[in-house]
């Protein structure tokens, strides 16, 4: 038989190039060259997102804490690792711009101006919760006022209605953009692919960003893709992507106001951030007996988002060390006094179980709550 | 040997792989997390990543998948994490694994196994807690089986595995680690499409099916009629003479399930017997189900599932009629 040549000339076949993963600060919290590439924060913006950060990791060893004394109700999911991207996308956004949440984002919800009570009262399924009751404790269903979108368990939904939602603020006239969160697991849903392709065919004002944290409970993001970066799929949906660090923050703040800018003009981006989950996936869940070592979290510690950005700030005169002890000192006695305040509410009452299901409560429901 | 559910749909899962090499498990972290119950535990370990499929995260991906394995001749067990995410996938179940037999005159068929956690009752919320099995009853070309116990979980999955259909499989989450029952040595199956009677009585049937069978068993022990637990095990195709049987016997008929109640499968129990029985009937049928809300609130989970007190209110009612 006549041997063949089967190769495909090279201009015509689709070329991927992987992006290097864009970084500012060292583990000592030292910048590199990088630091003059884009957005530079001012020192309060810094202070802010420290701060931010600083809560967010305290209420999330306590919501642990208290998850383990029975009075967090149903799973939590720890957030430990990912302060760094929730507090520097949040510094990215004006008050008046849109959040579509991934459910690890708790950061971003204190940075988006929630009260911790507001957080325990959920976590505690108390009146004080704007969702009533109804969801895990990191559903965020009726965060309305702080421009949260409402999100559920099902993952992968946000993006797609984040385009929509961003379409429609244009049609509106109105210059707000959508910041819409996914994982690295959540980038196999269709709900990812439809997203961004539609955002890239209308063109809408909305920042995709990817946490990259390597795990989707058990399964290492090998097996959610075979390419390198997540980062790349941007270029199948005719949008520019960016891969950047997402445990350190200013390489977070430089690339989110790019993508959060660029949407404003009306081009769509995707950032990847590559960090990492230093806790379970859920309480439900131990990972060390089962797909991690040990080691594998202590190497990725050595990137801890708040060590480095603490670092950075001392080696930079915007804290002292006695100014760092004092921010914690703050945030863990809010913390605990915001769990106070929320316990001490009342539950959800009964009633509200048969509300909301539709703009009006039917008869069946009213005689059911009528026979409970 | 003594085992829960969850060990039991284990132990059917490592005879069925080791019995016939067909069969495949996908599905997301059923590998080295051997599923987030715990279901698929040492599969991997034992028959290796190429039959312990670790897939990505995505339901209608599962789904197709197994089809295009099922129509290749593979018998694949696909696991939907929580029946919650089938939805992404459900145009794959619905649309063209129960279709595909009939739209290709019977050329292929699609003999797979879907099985998933499902019900309320643990503090899971709007998303971790849905029972949706009348969806799939009303979907000609599925077969929709819900155990009860250890002993009948593992019968029930081995014919499953072992049929020519594909079947929904769906396991109440809330009985994974309870009850526990002895379980024999050697290989059994339990057939697909018989009810069992889980106790007998002459005045009442109370309907039941999935973890609403024990909380029907306790009600019948503290009324103070007779009661007859009927549970129904296979949901499609229904074993309507099981339920015409008992009913004729007592002439009184509870059902219970946990969902919302319009529309669920007690709807469907009541018409068959309204159909063919009426006569046979001395109360009118009472459905104890789930509130007509999103299924089931962290807040009150509790209040949402037939109780056992809710049960016994709805028996002594018939009996007062
Ligand atoms: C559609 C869907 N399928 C399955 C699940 C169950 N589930 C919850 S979280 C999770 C892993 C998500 O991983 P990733 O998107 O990487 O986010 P991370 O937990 O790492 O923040 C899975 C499979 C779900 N919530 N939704």
């Amino acid at each position: 038989m006549l041997e063949t040549n089967l190769e495909i000339p090279r201009q015509y076949r689709t070329e991927v190039k992987q992006p290097q993963i864009f970084r500012v600060l060292g583990q000592d919290g030292e910048p590199n060259e990088a630091y003059e590439i884009g957005y530079k924060p001012t020192e309060g913006e810094l202070a802010k997102a420290y701060r931010w950060m600083v809560v967010g990791r305290t209420l999330d060893k306590y919501a642990l804490m208290y998850h383990r004394m029975g009075k967090v109700r149903s799973t939590y999911g720890p957030h430990e690792g990912h302060e760094a991207a929730d507090a520097g996308t949040a510094l990215a956004l004006r008050p008046e711009d849109w959040v579509a949440p991934h459910y690890r984002n708790l950061t971003l919800v204190i940075a988006r101006g929630v009260p911790l009570e507001v957080i325990w009262a959920k976590f505690f399924a108390k009146s004080g919760d704007p969702d009533k009751g109804r969801n895990l404790t990191i559903e965020w269903g009726g965060f309305k006022k702080w421009r949260i979108l409402s999100i559920g368990a099902p993952i992968g939904h946000q993006y797609v209605y984040a385009a929509g939602f961003a379409y429609a603020l244009r049609y509106m006239k109105r210059d707000e953009v959508v910041a819409a969160y996914i994982g690295d697991g959540g980038t196999s849903t269709g709900g990812f692919h439809a997203g961004l392709n539609f955002a890239g065919v209308y063109k809408v004002p909305a920042a995709f960003f990817i946490y990259n944290n390597q795990y989707a409970i058990s399964m290492p993001v090998a097996r959610q893709t075979a390419v390198e970066r997540l980062a790349t799929k941007a270029a199948a949906y005719g949008i520019e992507g960016v891969s950047a660090d997402g445990m350190d923050l200013l390489a977070v703040v430089k690339t989110a106001k790019w993508a959060v800018e660029k949407a404003r003009r009306g081009e769509p981006a995707l950032v990847e951030y590559v960090m990492y989950r230093f806790g379970p996936h859920t309480t439900a869940d131990d990972p060390l007996t089962r797909y991690r070592d040990q080691k594998e979290v202590e190497e990725w510690r050595r990137w801890d988002p708040l060590a480095r950005l603490e670092r950075f700030l001392i080696r930079s005169g915007i804290y002292s060390e006695s100014d760092v002890r004092t921010i914690w000192e703050e945030a863990e006695r809010e913390v605990k006094e915001a769990a106070k305040a929320a316990e001490a509410m009342p539950d959800v009452p009964v009633e509200e179980a048969v509300r909301d299901v539709y703009s009006f409560v039917p008869k069946s429901l009213q005689e059911w709550l009528g026979e409970l | 040997m003594i085992a829960n559910m969850a060990k039991a749909i284990n132990m059917a899962l490592h005879e069925e792989m080791a019995r016939d090499e067909r069969v495949v498990v996908l599905g997301e972290d059923v590998g080295r997390r051997g599923g987030v119950f715990l279901v698929t535990e040492g599969l991997y370990e034992r028959f290796g990543p190429e039959r312990v499929i670790d897939t990505p995260l995505n339901e209608g991906g599962i789904l197709g998948f197994a089809l295009g394995m099922a129509m290749a001749g593979l018998k694949p067990v696909a696991e939907i994490q929580f029946v919650d995410f089938i939805w992404t996938g459900a145009d794959e179940l619905l649309n063209h694994i129960a279709k595909l037999r009939y739209r290709s005159g019977g050329e292929y068929k699609a003999p797979l196994v879907v099985r998933a956690p499902v019900g309320s009752g643990v503090k899971s919320g709007l998303y971790h807690s849905q029972s949706p099995e009348a969806v799939f009853v009303h979907t000609p070309g599925l077969v929709v089986v819900m155990p009860s116990t250890p002993y009948n979980a593992k019968g029930l999955l081995k014919a499953a595995i072992r049929g020519d259909d594909p079947v929904v499989f769906l396991e109440p989450k809330i009985l994974y680690r309870s009850p526990r029952e002895e379980i024999p040595d050697g290989d059994y199956v339990v057939e697909i499409g018989k009810a069992r009677v889980a106790r007998e009585g002459d005045d009442v049937t109370v309907v039941a099916y999935g973890a609403m069978v024990h909380r029907a068993l306790e009600a019948a022990e503290k009324a103070k009629a007779s009661v007859e637990v009927v549970d129904l095990l296979t949901l499609n195709p229904m074993d309507v003479d099981a339920v015409l049987k008992s009913v004729s016997k007592t002439g009184r008929l509870v059902v219970a399930y946990d969902a919302p109640k319009t529309a669920g499968l007690g709807a469907e129990v009541a018409a068959v017997v309204a159909e063919k029985a009426l006569d046979k009937l001395a109360a009118p049928v009472v459905r104890v189900a789930g509130p007509d809300v999103p299924q089931s609130p962290v807040a009150h989970d509790a209040i949402y599932a037939p109780t056992v007190e809710r049960i016994l209110k709805a028996i002594e009612k018939v009996m007062a009629y």
